[in-house]
């Protein structure tokens, strides 16, 4: 399957969905093998595919989780920098249950899985903004957006300072 | 130079669009490429790098000449379509409401303004939101009629699936 990512010279469009999944005041993030920034769960969407179908395809390549129902929370037409390149990308995030294989365990990787040759760890961390900083949240817009989820979905354009000008941004 | 965002992807077409939603006394703005049979909403493809609501306004003024200020999308749609062309869709699309622009004359059920656009010519007129008319204008997509007459109060996001 194609995934709906587009580049052209260092710009990049892309379509990604997301799990926001939630405990105790925690959220769970991912690392791809040594990444010095971590994401959401998720991937790309394919082509011919809708993003509620991608989220489950994710959950389950990524976490082995069936999930049910995922609610969708954000839209976001975010543009930002990340691997050398200069990101539009359309972000659906979806409310998921914590699967109940997931050990809640904060402060320690409490799951690993693969993903094209990637080591995934995932983590719980606190989903205060302070947290999500600390660890290096990507895409920054979600840092602030985890801790009060919309009733329904809400959609939002998020440019990150990082877009226009990478090398000024640490 | 701008570059749409319209790509292929294993001979599906994606595209990535933002339309307006226009009514005014029961009445829906709709668009006709001349020599076709379908009617679309008013707007276009977004470019790389602008946000869904800036295209809007860009294809407001290209199209119709006159400002707008979209707000929020009330209706956000994943589509999976056949084209007349035996050609398979992927579709994202931003639909804002538009309050009546004031340049914009109210002429039911004629020719409002004309657009002529890379050698096509695109006609707007007032078409009554009804499901009658607008199945007889052949809207796309037929999947937003109801809300197109009976606006959601809240943003909604739809899939639609017309192919198997």
């Amino acid at each position: 399957m194609t995934n709906l990512t587009f580049d052209e010279d260092h710009k990049r469009v892309n379509v990604r969905c997301a799990g926001i999944i939630r405990r105790e005041g925690h959220v769970l993030i991912v690392r791809e093998d040594d990444d010095d920034f971590v994401y959401l769960p998720g991937g790309r969407v394919q082509r011919g595919e809708s993003s509620v179908e991608a989220i489950h395809r994710e959950m389950d390549e990524e976490l082995n989780a069936q999930i049910e129902a995922p609610q969708l929370r954000y839209i976001v037409e975010n543009f930002f920098w990340r691997y050398e390149k200069q990101f539009h990308e359309f972000g659906f995030y979806y409310e998921v249950e914590a699967p109940k294989h997931v050990p809640f365990q904060p402060g320690e990787i409490c799951y690993r899985g693969e993903d094209d040759g990637k080591t995934l760890s995932f983590e719980w961390v606190p989903y205060t903004a302070n947290a999500l900083c600390a660890v290096n949240l990507h895409p920054l817009s979600m840092r602030t957006r985890m801790m009060a989820l919309p009733q329904g979905f809400e959609h939002c354009t998020v440019t990150d300072a990082d877009y226009w000008e990478p090398a000024n941004v640490g | 130079m701008s570059v749409d965002l319209t790509f292929l992807a294993d001979g599906h077409r994606v595209n990535i669009r933002t339309a307006a939603i226009i009514k005014h006394e029961g009445y829906i703005l709709c668009d006709n490429e001349v020599g076709t049979e379908f009617s679309f909403l008013p707007g276009g493809r977004i470019s790389r790098g602008e946000n869904s609501a800036e295209a809007l306004i860009r294809e407001m003024r290209e199209e119709l000449g006159v400002e707008v200020k979209p707000k929020r999308p009330l209706i956000i749609t994943e589509s999976f379509f056949d084209g007349v062309q035996n050609e398979r869709f992927h579709e994202l699309a931003f639909y804002y409401v538009v309050p009546k622009p004031a340049a914009l004359p109210f002429t039911p059920n004629e020719i409002c303004h004309s657009h002529v656009e890379n050698g096509a010519e695109y006609q707007f007129s007032w078409q009554e939101a009804s499901l009658t008319n607008l199945r007889r204008v052949r809207l796309e997509p037929v999947a937003l009629h109801q809300q197109f007459i009976d606006l959601p109060t809240e943003p909604v996001h739809f899939v639609i699936n017309e192919v198997d």
